[in-house]
């Protein structure tokens, strides 16, 4: 079955490639493009080195890395629409560049080169399109150990069925402690559903179900955590399940209320968790295109039989983890196309074991980012 | 305990959809319309009709989806140490 899918969405991939652009320069295409110079600041950079420390080789005394980042990303789309089929063309290549920590955070430069298409036909102008999408995204950082490929394909029907398939394929295959680096595959199906009370209220629900399958190039730190045999394949299914109740409380104010839950479920109990999150959004625009939004979340996270206080020689408990945050989102039109974005991430972090060894999952996280975007 | 909860939330979900209109709406969504004053104007007339804050939360909420960092660990779910042991 997983082949069969697999060789749907590699069609699928194709089909979309390469008509996308053939029929765009067959119709003539309507041309936007777009420049976003940012900066960042985080206090806490997490690429996969900066988590437990009983799986990673990465040895520094301080689980924090902080630095700023400076981001240039250009869009650049080309677009046909009529009323039974519209095609898309987008590439949004971007140049990321790290400072801080004495230049130890010189290692993530890179760059990222996205490429999507699309191809939309509608039956019925009232009804829902099928939609079949392709991108393949390019990662290259300064560490080789990054760099990937990342070919993924998409059928939808409308908004509320889709199939999509994605690949992570990384450049080496040596031995890794993150399976962020290993490659992957994943196969996600999601149907969505929307209840409508009035032209102000709805709530929309959606139920993903999802399947990743990694290699095995593990480290033998990482089979020692799990304690699987070194032939073992990781396989995740996840199960998501979400829904927001939205409010229109004004001519330009709005409110929204969420509440998510996941359950992974590995071949291995080491993997076996989940999470729920319940958040707030208050979203705010004008007429010019400005906007405000601030959301305040609530998550929770419990492993089915992931015991720190085993691994370290304590007495035996169940890793839970519960986290606040609040973020502020904004954007300023300041003229025509040119608008000044801005936002603050706060997150605070709590685990429930209190060994020194662990301490590093009790941590504050600050983003600061700030941006302006300019579109032809 | 749990049979009774999903029984409970089945006659919820049997009694709201028994309320309502199921419709694909031209925004492309399976929608359970369940009236109220200026019903199905949220979604069942073409976007610029709309509430123009809501169109404005669903362009925000939607702008460069589909070119999102797939290398990123922002997003739902992924609070409280979740995405280190992806």
């Amino acid at each position: 079955m997983r082949d069969l899918l697999a060789c749907v969405a590699a069609l699928a991939w194709w089909v979309t490639t390469l008509a996308a652009p053939a029929l765009l320069w067959a119709q003539g295409p309507e041309l936007t493009a777009s420049f976003t110079p940012q900066i960042e600041f985080n206090n806490h950079i997490e690429f996969g080195i900066s988590v437990d420390p009983s799986t990673v080789s990465a040895s520094r005394t301080s689980p924090q890395l902080r630095g700023s980042r400076s981001t240039l990303e250009a869009l650049v789309e080309a677009t046909h629409d009529s009323p039974r089929v519209a095609y898309r063309l987008a590439l949004a290549p971007s140049v990321e560049n790290y400072s801080g920590e004495g230049g130890f955070l010189d290692q993530f430069d890179g760059t990222r080169l996205p490429l999507a298409a699309s191809l939309t036909y509608r039956p019925w102008q009232a009804g829902p399109g099928l939609r079949l999408r392709a991108q393949a995204t390019r990662l290259t950082r300064e560490a080789a150990i990054y760099d990937n490929w990342e070919p993924t394909a998409e059928i939808s029907v409308g908004e509320f069925a889709s199939y999509e398939f994605r690949r992570r394929v990384f450049d080496d295959s040596d031995r890794r402690e993150d399976y962020l680096l290993i490659s992957s595959t994943r196969h996600q199906g999601r149907v969505a559903g929307r209840i409508l009370h009035g032209a102000k209220t709805r709530v929309d629900t959606s139920y993903r179900l999802q399947n990743e399958r990694y290699g095995t190039n593990l480290s033998a730190l990482l089979y020692i955590a799990t304690q699987v045999p070194a032939t073992f394949r990781r396989e995740d299914t996840r199960h998501f399940v979400d829904a927001t109740a939205l409010r229109v409380l004004g001519s330009a104010f709005l409110v929204e209320v969420g509440v998510s839950g996941m359950w992974n479920r590995s071949n291995t109990d080491f993997y076996d968790f989940r999470t729920n999150e319940a958040s707030v959004t208050a979203f705010w625009s004008a007429a010019d295109g400005s906007w405000l939004r601030v959301v305040a979340r609530r998550s929770w996270l419990r492993y089915g039989t992931r015991d720190f206080q085993e691994t370290f020689g304590g007495p035996a408990s169940v890793r839970r983890d519960s986290a606040w945050q609040g973020v502020l989102t904004g954007e300023w039109r300041v003229a025509g196309d040119v608008a000044v974005t801005a936002s603050a991430d706060i997150l605070r972090n709590r685990t429930n074991d209190s060994r020194e060894e662990i301490d590093f999952l009790n941590y504050t996280q600050a983003i600061y980012r700030i941006g302006v975007s300019a579109a032809y | 305990m749990r049979r009774m909860a999903s029984v409970t939330f089945a006659i919820l979900v049997v009694s709201v959809a028994g309320c309502g209109r199921m419709s694909l709406t031209s925004s492309g969504h399976l929608a359970l319309d369940l009236g109220g004053a200026s019903a199905g104007a949220l979604n069942a007339l073409p976007p610029r009709h709309a509430e123009p804050v809501l169109q404005a939360f669903d362009a925000q909420q939607n702008d460069g989806a589909d070119l999102s960092d797939p290398n990123s660990r922002a997003g739902a779910n992924c609070a409280g140490g979740v995405c280190a042991i992806f």
